[in-house]
């Protein structure tokens, strides 16, 4: 089962921070869906030790120029799914910037609003 | 007192060490590590977009199998468990059993060609070929029962394709039993020869509390005393029939990661013993109706970790979104931290025992 | 620590693992999978056997000159491309009647050199069918 959280991009630093236990808590990737020509849903997915089936997704619906802030001060390993965010979906997130798979100076964003 | 100096050297993107190309900058200071810097996407072939663009939801299996030479089937089985739960329908018992029987026979495989590597790294070089020439009795039964050495394409939308006879299973238990001497050879080489375990002691060693801090998976995670394994956290695959039991490690060296693997070995072969005697009847394929429609998320254990499957679509033949987390992907936060404070020459060593599979990286 | 000696001694004795195929032929076990085979008197050109196909080697494309098959309505011949396929079997699983109109046998695929040019006559027909 999938408990979904919805937040928002003021509140989603916080909401992350209050959730996580680093004993308790696996945080496995973010994830970005796109659903029209201007929307894309970010998603941060976690689950837990030891329990069966246990997942939570907090999900924000953004829009293609708003500003994301990074977790990487939570969650230590969650900068590299920023990096494939930025690169795929042309986003703009905290402290991140295009060369995991494409070219430093690209314009594509195969994944993204535009689908090129 | 004088400057320290700087100096940057690169494990560049080809190496003698090296199975497939990544590149990683290393910052040093008199030969200790202060820094390091990575470039992993040597091999992007855009697989995401394809899936949702080219190719039907019932094709999709075949392609997606593709990505690695090494966990092929557990890629296969992660999509195919997840589009099976959006459609209507019901997979035998039996069906079951012989999914879970080709992936641990792949777990045994994969695990050798890592022990094989990582003996090569210490100069061992007849090891390498013994470990390598024993993987042949695996490689000959999977090609009995899938038809092919390492791409099976065994997995199909509703259950399997082949059914196994009675000779089948002889040859099983024949090569098994074979198989389980030498591994118990290897456990002996591998705690009492000198060159393979005094030489791995306390090199790039990963704490429980770091294990903790940058959420590592996989045998790596194991070897550290992390208890985290898919196998016991999902019920997709009876796994608990078959007699699975948890491995772990303590200090979290190379050493304790090594025998962590024979170990699991060793458990593989008495879970695929289990499931061969104890087969139930029945179908091995079920017709399922329908278009995938809503949202579904599956794990499942590959041989480096664990890997995440995510599925979107509207009932339409093509899919919405299709993401793919491979367990390589998400520890390279954990490699970089663990090469900081070792020495430069002990890097190719460090890097082979994590057992990196750079396609699935970047796929 | 000495046994790895005795072992490489004893292996000083034995013969090597290695076969040397071409020279010394490989035995393959029953039941591996070969090229597609098919039989055009039982077919009835349901053309299920085109959309299963995952890469697309299997097409069905216009003819001037058909065959006799009353269930050939629109003038349509089979073309398979043995360099695409990946024998994976799901045509013949797709198929309504499997061991008459479409069969796997166990024949071995032939070898694409690059001075043969295998793929021109398929390029031309995959345009053929784009066209329609």
């Amino acid at each position: 089962m999938i408990n979904k959280i919805e937040t928002s991009l003021k509140t989603v630093v916080e909401d992350i921070k209050n959730f996580y236990r680093k004993e308790q808590h696996h945080f496995l990737t973010l994830n970005g869906v796109k659903l029209d020509d201007e929307t894309t849903q970010v998603q941060w997915i976690f689950s837990t030790y030891g329990e069966v089936d246990d997942i939570t997704m907090f999900y924000v619906d953004v829009k293609q120029y708003e500003f994301i802030p990074s977790v990487v001060e939570i969650l230590p390993s969650a900068i590299i799914s920023q990096r494939e965010i930025v690169d795929m979906f042309g986003l703009d997130v905290e402290g991140s910037t295009k060369g995991l798979y494409l070219d430093e100076d690209s314009q594509q964003m195969p994944l993204g609003s535009c689908g090129i | 007192m004088g400057n320290k100096k700087i100096i940057n050297i690169p494990l560049g993107s080809q190496h003698i060490s090296l199975l497939e190309p990544v590149k990683f900058k290393f910052a040093c200071e008199n030969e200790k590590i202060i820094e390091v810097d990575s470039d992993v996407g040597f091999v992007h072939r855009g697989i995401e977009k394809a899936c949702t663009t080219k190719f039907k939801f019932d094709a999709v299996p075949y392609v997606v199998a593709r990505i690695c030479g090494l966990c092929a089937i557990t890629h296969s089985l992660c999509y195919t468990t997840a589009v099976e739960s959006l459609l209507e329908g019901e997979v035998t018992q039996k069906a079951k059993y012989l999914r879970i029987l080709l992936v641990e026979l792949d777990r045994i495989h994969s695990h050798m060609l890592c022990l094989s590597h990582t003996a090569e790294n210490a100069g061992f070089e007849a090891m390498f070929m013994q470990i390598m020439g024993d993987r042949e009795y695996v490689m000959d039964l999977q090609e009995k029962i899938s038809g092919n050495r390492i791409q099976f394409d065994y997995v199909s939308i509703g259950g399997v394709n082949r059914d196994i006879t009675t000779d089948i299973i002889k040859d099983i238990k024949t090569n098994l039993k074979i198989i389980k001497s030498k591994v118990d050879e290897y456990i002996d080489e591998f705690t009492n020869n000198w060159s393979l375990s005094l030489k791995f002691q306390d090199i790039g060693a990963l704490s429980l509390d770091e294990a903790y801090d940058y959420n590592a998976i996989g045998p790596l995670a194991r070897a550290a005393g992390l208890k985290t394994d898919v196998r016991s956290e999902t019920n997709y695959l009876p796994y608990d029939e078959v007699g699975y039991k948890m491995q772990l490690g303590t200090v979290g060296d190379i050493h304790s990661r090594n025998i962590v693997r024979l170990n699991e070995i060793l458990n593989s072969i008495e879970m695929c013993e289990n499931i061969v005697d104890g087969l139930p009847q029945g179908d091995i394929l079920t017709k399922l109706r329908g278009k995938p429609n809503g949202e579904a998320l599956v794990r499942l254990e590959a041989p480096r970790g664990e890997l995440m499957y995510y599925i979107k679509g509207e009932g339409k033949p093509l899919l919405n979104r299709v993401r793919i987390k491979t367990p390589t992907f998400a520890c390279i936060p954990a490699f970089m931290e663990v090469f900081k404070g070792s020495n430069y020459a002990d890097a190719p060593a460090i890097l082979a025992s994590f057992d990196p599979c750079m396609s699935c990286t970047a796929k | 620590m000495f046994s790895s000696i005795k072992k490489a001694f004893k292996n000083l004795f034995t013969k090597p693992q290695t076969i040397d195929y071409p020279v010394s032929p490989i035995e393959k076990p029953a039941g591996h999978r070969g090229l597609i085979e098919y039989g055009e008197e039982h077919c009835i050109y349901c053309l299920k056997c085109e959309k299963a196909c995952p890469p697309g080697s299997i097409l069905f494309v216009h003819t001037d000159n058909p065959t006799e098959n009353p269930k050939n309505k629109k003038s349509l011949e089979y073309k398979y491309n043995p360099h695409l396929c990946i024998y994976c079997g799901e045509c013949v699983r797709a198929c309504p009647k499997p061991q008459e109109a479409l069969w796997q046998s166990e024949k071995k695929p032939m070898i694409g050199i690059k001075e043969d040019r295998v793929n021109d006559g398929w390029f031309e027909i995959e345009a053929l069918k784009k066209s329609k």
